[in-house]
Parts: structure tokens; C-alpha cells; sequence
């Protein structure tokens, strides 16, 4: 029984040969770090996603709780915004007073990186109640006014002259926050 | 210039060894002869006969233990049909002139002459080699042309292949062909007729020699006719012609033939000569008698001898046609793959 | 052809054997390569959404740090709001203690409440009154006090009672009832 091994399958086993070596290779030094690259980069990216959510649930947080302090202090935040118009203050004050005289607005040092203002106002009121409906209605006007020393009041026949200084604050201009917006969803 | 896909399969071609396979089919028996052909040349050769016309398990067993090996393997056959033959003009126009060729494959031999063969015994030849298949198909006209293209150039002569049961006669001159015909030997029972040499039976064989000699007479007048063509017979008596007639010996086909031993036939061998002889006698004086052939006269005979032909071939045409017999051996297998070699340019 | 009756047949090194080596061979090699490229692709798109996730989570960083910029900020505004108005209200409550403290018998012409003190100019009928009805109590709130007095047209005397604090702790004077 003689096995002739002709030059065509010496050819085709060569060639194959060469094919399978070519498959073993390949998939060990290619297809399988590949593979494990594949598996590292779904990891990570599993974990970034984690974390991603991580900060978007802390993200709505934030921005439910900067939503509730802005709705809940409305008033303070436009009032901090508004600026002194001593027009309307007089206005809506002259009520408790049966004269309202404000003074120049002034420019003061900054407190607490606010701008602040000072008024001096002198007014006639009939009776101490007055005042003190004044001082309630003050910390519910339009402005963040603090009334300060020195206070006068002087007896004028039936009504009191009193003086005082009011001190307005409000925003810094170039601080610039309020008026911004955020990626508020 | 050369496209891409021809580049790689001439790469591959050049990764393998070519085998032909060539296949000769007789009336009896098939002839196999088989070239390895590497980068340098001829590796291996092979003869090989088998008892049977037709492809058997065996034949195909042997082929394929050689074809296997490359898959560049060429198998060529010799045209055995019987209707085939050759026009001495490859203009389309002129072809119906000498023979219908419109059930015949032909094809154009050197611009000079067309060779054809019926297209039905074609198309059975591939049918019935179908296992093996069929890449070549010659015609012996072909090989016989390649086998003498060295004496094909020179002066008018006749040439003739004699195979085991046909024989393809034709005249060259100058590398034209004037006249072509493939001649099928009829089988006689010759050993039966041979088997019976009694005293009795000699007067059937006379009553046979007989009328081959009645024949023979017809022809005699034939060539007494043509030879009267070439003028006065006083004119021949001159010393330029014999000197003409002289040259046109070919001595180095004698010097080349001295070393052939013909047999002398036993009476075998003379019958199957004998009826060789009358086929050429007969086509010769067609060619002489047909007026669409130049008719030249043929002073030389060149034989290419596949069988192994007895004296008494050459001594018959020699005595009775006046022809100068010139007898090479042929072996008609490495011969076909000579063409096929050169079909494939190698 | 040049002298064969038929063509050859075509002759390829591609055997049907071959052919089937090289589909084979073809199929697994073609899979291996369509898990790289598959492969590959991912590991691009997992490197892009990773550095995507990345830098979203950079911008909600970002915001969340500017957000809780602004949360404290409103609370900084709240708080001195809320001081305004309780310095405000305490104003109220120590003018009001101030004025109750007086007593009927005792009346103020001029007031000046100062940052760590107090100034009241009055009419008492005599001394005594002052001194236990007004003085007394202004004793208990006021480190310093400091009185004079100087007779007025009817009989009664006119007071100036200058009074201060020691303790300069805040701003606003502190001016809590004890009683």
C-alpha cells in the first residue's frame, strides 16, 4: 500500500497549515486581549454610569432644595434685589407717619459683601404706636431696611418729631448671582 | 499589459509540473503515452497499451495515477474519426470548392491550408471519453506536418503517416499543401486467409492477388497518361534530366534510413503492406486526376512509419510507382505530445 | 486554438478539495474577524460614552457647585434679613419697654437711643419719683447712668438721664425687661 503524496496536497496542506496557524495566532494574540479590553471598558463603563447617577440624584436634590429656598424666601431675594426708591417708600409708609422726610440716599462701606445705603429720616408721628406699627411694616416692605441708632424723638406740642437712620441693603451688583440662571431642570 | 488575474495563474502554473496525456484510439486497442513536463524540461515519460477502444477502469486508473498530481494536466487525443481530411486553401470562399464542410470542424494551419473533421464523431469522441475528458483533439495531418516540417519547405513530395488502421497521405511544396487525404485501412481476415494456406486454397488467394493486379493495370494506364504530360520520351534520355532526377534524391534521409532494419514481410505483414500500397496508389492518382489539385509529379515519398511496415512496402512503391521511399520511424505518441506542447507554448 | 480541434478544459490549482479548505477556512476566519471588528467598535463606543458620561458628570458637578453657591448665598441673605427684622422687632420691644417704663407721673420731652446708650430728657415732679420710679429701673438695664437735673418753671425738675452700657458686644444696644 504506497501512500503517494502528490505536490498538489503537499500545496493545499501547506496551505492549510498556514490558514490554522494563522486562526491560532490570531485569536491568542488579537481576538482574546481584545476581548479583555472589551470586558474592562464595559466595566468602567458601568461604574462611570453608577457614579453618573450618583451625582444626578444629588444634582435634583440640589436643585429641588435651591428651588424651595428660592419660592419660600421670594420676598427676601426681591427685596435684596430691588433698589431704594425713596418715592414709594414714602408712599407706602406715610401711613404711620404724619410727615415722611427721607434724606439722600448713601453710599456705605459693604457689609457682609452687601451694598448698603443709609437714609436719614426725620418724621412726626402722633403717638409711640405708630412707631411701632412702623418698625412691623418695615420688615414687610419692599427693601431689607434695618432702622438704627440713634433714634430721636422730641416732643413738638401734640405730635413726636422723631429722627432716624434706616440702613437699606442690597445685592452687590457685580456679584451678579440672582440674576443668572442654572441648569436648573 | 499583462491583467492581474493572468499574473497569479501564471504564478500557479509555475508552482506545478504539466502532465499530458496523450491518447492514441485504434479499432482494437488504445495507446497511452504520458509526458511529465516540468520548468526544465521533460521529467518522466510513459508508454502504455491497453486491449480496448473505449475507456476501461484500468486505462483510467493508470491516467489518473499521473493527473492527480497536478491539476495543470492535459489529455490529447488523435482524431480517429473516420471523415476527416484537408483543403489546400484556408479562404473561406474556397473551401466549399473542395469539399461541404458545413458538419465539419475546421481550422487554419499556418494560413496556408485547413484541416477539418466531422463535427458528429467529434462530439462522440467527447462523449464517450466523457470520465476522463477531453482537453485536445489533433489531426494526424498536423502531426504529420510537424514530423516532417524540416522536408516539408523544400521540393514537391508526397508524405504519408501510416498508422495501425488509417493513413493520412499528403503533398507539400514549400511549405504549401497541394493535396491531403486520411485513408482508413479496411481489416481483412488475414490470419484467417493465412490460417487456410493449403494448396487448394491457393487458387482463392490467386483469384485475389488477381484482382488487386486487375487494378494495378488501371493504374499503370493512369500514370502512362500523366507521364506522357511531361513531353517526348527522348527528352528524358538527357543527360540534365537524369542529373535532376539524381538530385532529387534525399541522401541524408538514405544515410539516416541505412541504420532502419525493415523486416521482410511473411506473408502477414505483406497482405496489410499490400493493402496499404493499393490505398496510396489510389489517392495518389486521384490527386493526379483531380483538376482543383496542382497536379506536380511526385518523385519522393517520405513515410513516417508508426507500425513497423515490411520491405516489401518500399519495394512496391519503389518498383510499381517510381517513387524515392523514404522511411522514418515514428513514434506517434511522443509526436501528438510534440503538438500539444506547442499548443501550450512550452 | 492553433491546432487542436476543442478548447481545453479550464485549468485551475482550485480542485474541488481546495475549495473546500479555502470556504472552510474562509467562514472561520471571516467570523474571527467580524467579532474584532465587532469588537473593536465597542471598545470605540464604550471609550466615547465614557468620556460623554464623564464629562456630563463634570457639567452636573459644575452646576451642582454653582448651585450650592447660590443655595448659600440665599441663606446668607435670609439670615441678615432675619437679623433685620429681629433687630427691627427688638427695636420695637425695647422702644415699647422704654416708653412703659416710664411711669405717668414722669413725662419725657426728648429721647436719643443711642448704639450703647440712652439719653432722656423730662419734667418730674420731684426727685423721689425719678429716682425710684425711673432711675431704679434704669439702674438694672444701664451700667452707667449719670442724672441731673435742673429746676423747672412750675416747680418740677427737668432731668437729663444719660445712660450706658458697658458691654459693647454687638452693635445694637441690648434693651431687654427684666421685670
Amino acid at each position: 500500500m504506497k501512500i503517494n503524496i502528490t505536490r498538489h496536497h503537499i500545496y493545499m496542506i501547506t496551505v492549510s497549515v498556514i490558514l490554522f496557524l494563522f486562526v491560532i495566532l490570531f485569536s491568542f494574540l488579537v481576538l482574546i486581549p481584545e476581548g479583555k479590553e472589551y470586558r474592562q471598558k464595559r466595566l468602567a463603563l458601568k461604574k462611570e454610569f453608577k457614579e453618573y447617577y450618583k451625582y444626578e440624584n444629588y444634582h435634583d436634590e440640589t436643585v429641588a432644595k435651591y428651588k424651595e429656598l428660592q419660592s419660600k424666601n421670594r420676598h427676601i431675594i426681591t427685596a435684596f434685589d430691588s433698589i431704594f426708591n425713596p418715592q414709594r417708600f414714602q408712599k407706602q409708609h406715610k401711613n404711620y407717619f404724619s410727615s415722611l422726610i427721607l434724606s439722600k440716599l448713601n453710599r456705605e462701606k459693604d457689609e457682609d459683601s452687601f451694598a448698603v445705603y443709609e437714609v436719614n429720616t426725620t418724621s412726626k408721628i402722633s403717638s409711640p404706636t405708630n412707631f411701632y406699627d412702623f418698625l412691623d411694616a418695615v420688615n414687610k416692605s419692599d427693601w431689607i431696611i434695618g432702622v438704627n441708632f440713634p433714634i430721636d424723638f422730641q416732643r413738638d406740642g401734640e405730635m413726636i418729631k422723631s429722627s432716624f437712620t434706616m440702613k437699606v441693603y442690597a445685592n452687590n451688583k457685580d456679584k451678579n448671582s440672582t440674576k443668572s440662571g442654572s441648569k436648573a431642570k | 499589459m499583462w491583467s492581474k488575474k493572468v499574473v497569479l495563474s501564471k504564478i500557479f502554473e509555475a508552482l506545478y509540473v504539466k502532465v499530458l496525456v496523450n491518447i492514441i484510439i485504434q479499432k482494437t486497442k488504445t495507446l497511452i503515452y504520458i509526458e511529465v513536463y516540468g520548468r526544465k524540461g521533460v521529467v518522466e515519460h510513459i508508454h502504455n497499451e491497453f486491449d480496448t477502444p473505449t475507456p476501461s477502469q484500468q486505462m483510467i486508473d493508470f491516467i489518473t495515477s499521473y493527473t492527480k498530481e497536478t491539476p495543470y494536466f492535459y489529455i490529447s487525443y488523435l482524431d480517429p474519426s473516420n471523415t476527416q481530411g484537408v483543403v489546400p486553401t484556408c479562404n473561406k470562399n474556397k473551401l466549399a470548392y473542395y469539399k461541404d464542410i458545413s458538419s465539419c470542424e475546421y481550422l487554419c494551419f499556418n494560413n496556408s491550408w485547413t484541416f477539418y473533421t466531422s463535427k458528429s464523431e467529434l462530439y462522440e469522441l467527447e462523449k464517450e471519453q466523457g470520465l476522463l475528458g477531453v482537453d485536445f483533439v489533433f489531426s494526424p495531418f498536423v502531426v504529420l506536418a510537424n514530423f516532417f516540417q524540416d522536408k516539408i519547405s523544400s521540393h514537391i513530395s508526397l508524405y504519408v503517416l501510416i498508422l495501425e488502421d488509417s493513413i493520412v497521405l499528403s503533398v507539400f511544396e514549400d511549405s504549401m499543401l497541394l493535396y491531403g487525404e486520411h485513408l482508413v485501412v479496411k481489416i481483412t481476415d488475414d490470419e484467417d486467409t493465412f490460417s487456410h494456406v493449403d494448396d487448394e486454397d491457393i487458387t482463392e488467394i490467386e483469384d485475389a492477388l488477381d484482382e488487386n493486379i486487375d487494378l494495378e493495370d488501371i493504374d499503370v494506364d493512369d500514370n502512362i497518361e500523366s507521364l506522357e504530360d511531361f513531353g517526348d520520351i527522348e527528352d528524358l534520355d538527357s543527360l540534365e534530366d537524369i542529373e535532376d532526377f539524381s538530385d532529387n534524391r534525399d541522401i541524408e534521409e538514405e544515410l539516416q534510413e541505412g541504420d532502419m532494419d525493415l523486416k521482410e514481410g511473411d506473408k502477414e505483414h505483406f497482405n496489410q503492406d499490400y493493402s496499404r500500397f493499393t490505398l496510396i496508389e489510389e489517392s495518389v492518382a486521384h490527386y493526379y486526376k483531380d483538376d482543383r489539385y496542382e497536379s506536380k509529379f511526385l518523385e519522393n515519398i517520405y513515410i513516417a512509419d508508426s507500425v513497423g511496415v515490411s520491405y516489401d512496402l518500399k519495394k512496391l512503391l519503389e518498383e510499381e510507382m517510381f517513387f524515392n521511399v523514404y522511411i522514418r520511424r515514428i513514434d506517434i505518441g511522443v509526436e501528438v505530445s510534440e503538438i500539444a506542447k506547442k499548443e501550450l507554448g512550452l | 486554438m492553433k491546432y487542436s480541434y476543442v478548447k481545453p478544459r479550464k485549468k485551475t490549482p482550485f480542485t474541488p478539495e481546495f475549495q473546500l479548505i479555502i470556504i472552510f477556512f474562509g467562514i472561520s476566519i471571516s467570523m474571527l474577524m467580524t467579532t474584532y471588528i465587532f469588537l473593536l467598535y465597542k471598545n470605540y463606543t464604550f471609550e466615547k460614552d465614557k468620556m460623554r458620561i464623564v464629562n456630563e458628570r463634570l457639567a452636573l458637578q459644575k452646576d451642582i457647585e454653582l448651585l450650592n453657591t447660590k443655595i448659600a448665598y440665599i441663606q446668607k441673605q435670609k439670615a441678615l434679613a432675619e437679623k433685620i427684622y429681629t433687630n427691627n422687632t427688638v427695636l420695637r420691644d425695647s422702644i415699647a419697654n422704654l416708653f412703659d417704663l416710664v411711669p405717668e407721673r414722669i413725662t419725657l420731652s426728648k429721647a436719643q437711643l443711642l448704639k450703647n446708650g440712652l439719653i432722656l430728657y423730662g419734667i418730674t415732679p420731684n426727685k423721689d419719683v425719678y429716682n425710684f420710679m425711673l432711675q431704679a429701673p434704669l439702674r438694672s438695664i444701664f451700667q452707667k447712668t449719670y442724672t441731673s437735673f435742673y429746676p423747672a418753671k412750675n416747680g418740677w425738675l427737668h432731668f437729663v438721664s444719660k445712660n450706658y452700657m458697658e458691654d459693647d458686644t454687638t452693635d445694637d444696644e441690648e434693651l431687654t425687661n427684666e421685670d
